[in-house]
C-alpha cells in the first residue's frame, strides 16, 4: 500500500534562530496507521506537526525533499488549497482545551465554522450530533448551545476530536492530545482515539512526550530529539532494543508498578543541544571523542533505525539500568 | 449557575449606592477646595470700588461669613434640592448656564468620539489585518502623530491653514442659531439644522464643526487604532485562532466571527474611559475655538473664581463619567457570555 503522507527531510526554522528546530525528519505513513512522534519539550515535535499541516506561518522557513499528502506536494500548495486540505482531509487536535476554544462563542458555533468550511454545513448536522454523542458528550444537541467555560477539559477535547472527525479526514495529527488531562480521562479519551480512527482506516501522527501513550496507540515511532530523529522504527523494537541512550533515559524514566518503591527513579543529566557532533553528546553518559566531531546518521541496528556512534556495538549495556 | 435573585436584585442598588459616594466624595473634595484657596470671591463679586462694608454685606449675603460646616451643609442641601447657586459672572442660576452650554459640548464631544471610535477601531482592524504594506507606514505616521503633537498645536495650526489662509472654515464659534434664525431645539447645531431640512443649513453647522471636530479626532483616534491593533494581534495569536486555521476556516471569518469580538473588549474600556474625560477634555477645544460649552463656560469661571459654577461643572463631569462607566460596564456582557451569566 502507498504511504497516505511520506516526509523527507523535513527542517524547519524559525525567524531569528541559528539553528533550525527541525532537521531532516523523515517519515512514511499508511492509510489507517498511526506515527508517534515523542521527544521532551523543545524536541521539535509539534513543530513536525504543525509543518505537516502548514500551520506555522509565513515566517517560518519549512524545506523538505519531499512532502506529500494523498500524492500531494504539501509546500507546493497555495494559500487557499491548503485551507481546504486543512478543512477537509487533515484534522487536528492540539494539547490545550480550554485555550483551544474561543470562550465567546458556543461550541456548535465553532464547530459549524469547521463545517461551513468544509462546504457541508448543514449536511453533516446530523452525523456532528451522532459523533459528539459518541466520543460521550451526553445531550449533544442542547450542548452545542453551550459555551466553553460550561465544559470540563475532557469534554472540551472530546468536542475537539468529534469536530476534527466530523468531515472526515483521512488524516489527523494529534498534539498532546490529553497532556492536559486527568489520568482517568486521558485513559477514556485515548480510547476513543483509537476506536475513532479503527473505524474509519484513518491515519494518526500521535505527538506525545508520555511513552505509555505512545506504547497503547502507535504500530512506529519516531524519537526526536534537539529537532534530529535520534531512532526511527516499530514501537515494540524500539522499546526492547533502547538503541539510543536518549530512549535509554526516557524508557528508564518511566515508573513502573512493579519496580522498587524506594529506589528513585533515574534522572538524565541536562545540557545543551550541542552545535557540533551529536546532538545529545553533552547529556550522554556514554559520549566518546567522536560523538562531539561528527555527526552519526541513521542506520539500521536490530530492526530498528538508531542515529548514534555506538549503538549495536558489542559489550555495551544501555547505561540507565539501574 | 446564575446567582440566587436576592444577590441579583441587590447588584443595582449597590451599584447606585457606589455612584453616589463616588459622586458625594467628589461635590466634598471641590467643595472644600473652593474654600481653602486664598482667593476671596466676595472680593471679586463686589467689584474693585466696593469698600470694605460693601464687601462685608456682600459677603454676608453669599452665605461666606458662615463657618464652614454650616456652609457645606447648606451646599449639600441646595444640591439636593437641585439647586446650584448662582453664578457670581453672569449672575445667572448656575443650572441654567450648564443648560444652556451643555447641548454645544454634547454636540462637539458626540461627534468627534462617533468619528474617533470608529475610524480608530477600523484602522487598527487593518492594520492588524494587513500587518505588512505601504499602509502601514501612514497608519503608523497617524499614531506617532496622534499620540506625541499636543491638542493646542494641532487646533491652532488647522485654524492658521483652513480658516486662515484657505478659508474654507470659520476660525471659531459654533452654529450662528441667531443669525440664520434656526430654532433652538436641542441646542446641537447640526440636529437642530437638520430638522429644519434645510441641506445649506446643515452644511453650515457642518462647516463650524470641521476644525474642532478634526482636532480632537487627530489627537484621539490614535490611541483607539493602536490599541485595536495590538489587542487583534494578540488574539490573533491565541490557540484557538490556530485551532480555527486548523480546521480550515477563512482567515476573514477567524478575525471578524472569532478574533474581534474578544479584541474589543479593551478598546471598549478605553473608548469609555475617553468619552468619560471628554467634558473635562474639551476644555482646551473650546478656549482655541471659542466654542460656547461647558468647557468654554469653565475656563471663564475659573479665570474668575466663579466658585459656585467650578463647583457644578466639576459635579457635572464626576456625573457624567460615573454614568459613562456604568454604561461600559453594561456593554461587557455583551462582549463576553461568561459574564452574561455571572450577572
Amino acid at each position: 500500500m502507498s504511504p497516505i503522507l511520506s516526509v523527507r527531510g523535513l527542517t524547519v526554522r524559525y525567524p531569528g534562530t541559528a539553528r533550525p528546530a527541525v532537521e531532516g525528519v523523515g517519515f512514511d505513513l499508511e492509510p489507517g496507521a498511526t506515527v508517534a512522534v515523542v521527544g521532551e519539550s523543545g524536541s521539535g515535535k509539534s513543530t513536525v506537526a504543525l509543518a505537516v499541516s502548514r500551520l506555522l506561518g509565513p515566517a517560518v522557513a519549512v524545506r523538505a525533499e519531499t512532502m506529500t499528502f494523498e500524492g500531494r506536494d504539501l509546500l507546493g500548495l497555495g494559500r487557499e488549497e491548503l485551507r481546504r486540505l486543512r478543512a477537509g482531509r487533515i484534522a487536528m487536535v492540539f494539547q490545550s482545551p480550554s485555550g483551544s476554544w474561543n470562550p465567546t462563542r458556543t461550541i456548535g458555533a465553532q464547530l459549524v465554522d469547521g463545517l461551513r468550511a468544509a462546504g457541508r454545513w448543514p449536511e453533516r448536522r446530523d452525523a456532528l450530533v451522532a459523533l459528539l454523542s459518541r466520543v460521550g458528550i451526553h445531550d449533544p444537541e442542547s450542548r452545542l448551545n453551550d459555551y466553553p467555560h460550561r465544559f470540563s477539559g475532557g469534554m472540551l477535547q472530546r468536542a475537539m476530536i468529534a469536530g476534527a472527525l466530523v468531515t472526515e479526514p483521512s488524516l489527523l495529527i494529534a498534539d498532546e492530545p490529553t497532556s492536559a488531562l486527568d489520568t482517568t480521562v486521558q485513559a477514556e479519551i485515548l480510547e476513543i482515539l483509537d476506536e475513532l480512527r479503527a473505524e474509519r482506516d484513518l491515519a494518526m501522527i500521535l505527538i506525545s512526550h508520555d511513552l505509555g501513550v505512545v506504547a497503547r496507540l502507535a504500530r512506529h515511532t519516531l524519537v526526536l530529539y534537539g529537532g534530529r530523529t535520534v531512532e526511527r522504527g516499530p514501537t515494540a523494537e524500539i522499546y526492547r532494543h533502547r538503541g539510543h541512550p536518549y530512549t535509554q533515559g526516557l524508557l528508564a524514566a518511566v515508573p513502573r508498578l512493579d519496580g522498587p518503591r524506594k529506589t528513585p527513579l533515574p534522572a538524565m543529566a541536562q545540557g545543551p543541544v550541542a552545535h557540533s557532533g551529536c546532538v545529545f553528546a553533552p547529556r550522554c553518559p556514554r559520549a566518546e571523542d567522536r560523538c562531539r566531531t561528527s555527526e552519526p546518521a541513521l542506520r539500521p541496528v536490530g530492526g530498528i533505525e538508531v542515529a548514534c556512534h555506538l549503538a549495536g556495538e558489542p559489550g555495551r549495556e544501555p547505561a540507565w539500568r539501574m | 449557575m446564575r446567582p440566587p435573585v436576592a444577590r441579583r436584585l441587590l447588584k443595582p442598588v449597590t451599584g447606585l449606592a457606589w455612584i453616589l459616594v463616588v459622586v458625594w466624595s467628589a461635590v466634598s473634595v471641590t467643595f472644600l477646595l473652593s474654600r481653602i484657596v486664598p482667593a476671596d470671591p466676595a472680593r471679586l463679586a463686589a467689584g474693585l470700588d466696593a469698600g470694605p462694608e460693601q464687601v462685608a454685606q456682600v459677603r454676608a449675603e453669599m452665605g461666606l461669613d458662615q463657618p464652614l460646616i454650616v456652609q457645606y451643609g447648606r451646599y449639600l442641601g441646595d444640591l439636593l434640592t437641585g439647586d446650584l447657586g448662582r453664578s457670581v459672572q453672569t449672575r445667572q442660576p448656575v443650572l441654567d448656564d450648564l443648560l444652556s452650554a451643555l447641548p454645544a459640548s454634547l454636540e462637539l464631544i458626540l461627534v468627534s468620539s462617533l468619528i474617533y471610535a470608529v475610524l480608530g477601531v477600523l484602522a487598527g482592524i487593518a492594520w492588524a489585518y494587513w500587518p505588512r504594506g505601504p499602509h502601514t507606514l501612514l497608519l503608523r505616521l497617524g499614531a506617532v502623530v496622534g499620540v506625541a503633537v499636543p491638542v493646542f498645536w494641532v487646533g491652532l495650526l488647522l485654524q492658521i491653514v483652513f480658516a486662515g489662509r484657505l478659508r474654507w472654515f470659520p476660525v471659531a464659534g459654533n452654529f450662528d442659531f441667531e443669525g440664520t434664525g434656526v430654532p433652538r431645539v436641542t441646542g446641537m447645531g447640526l440636529v437642530d439644522t437638520a430638522l429644519t431640512g434645510d441641506l445649506t443649513l446643515v452644511g453650515e453647522a457642518l462647516r463650524t464643526l470641521a476644525l474642532p471636530v478634526t482636532t480632537l479626532v487627530v489627537t484621539h483616534f490614535a490611541v483607539a487604532m493602536t490599541l485595536m491593533r495590538s489587542s487583534l494581534e494578540e488574539q490573533l495569536r491565541r490557540p484557538y485562532v490556530r485551532t480555527a486555521r486548523a480546521r480550515g476556516v477563512k482567515e476573514r471569518r477567524i478575525v471578524f466571527a472569532d478574533a474581534l469580538r474578544n479584541a474589543l473588549n479593551p478598546v471598549v474600556t478605553m473608548l469609555g474611559l475617553q468619552l468619560g474625560w471628554s467634558l473635562g477634555g474639551v476644555v482646551i477645544i473650546e478656549v482655541i475655538f471659542s466654542w460656547p460649552g461647558l468647557g468654554l463656560y469653565a475656563y471663564h469661571a475659573f479665570s474668575a473664581f466663579d466658585y459656585n459654577a467650578i463647583m457644578a461643572v466639576t459635579l457635572l463631569s464626576t456625573v457624567a463619567f460615573v454614568l459613562i462607566n456604568a454604561l461600559v460596564g453594561a456593554i461587557y456582557p455583551l462582549l463576553d457570555p461568561r459574564l452574561k451569566e455571572a450577572r
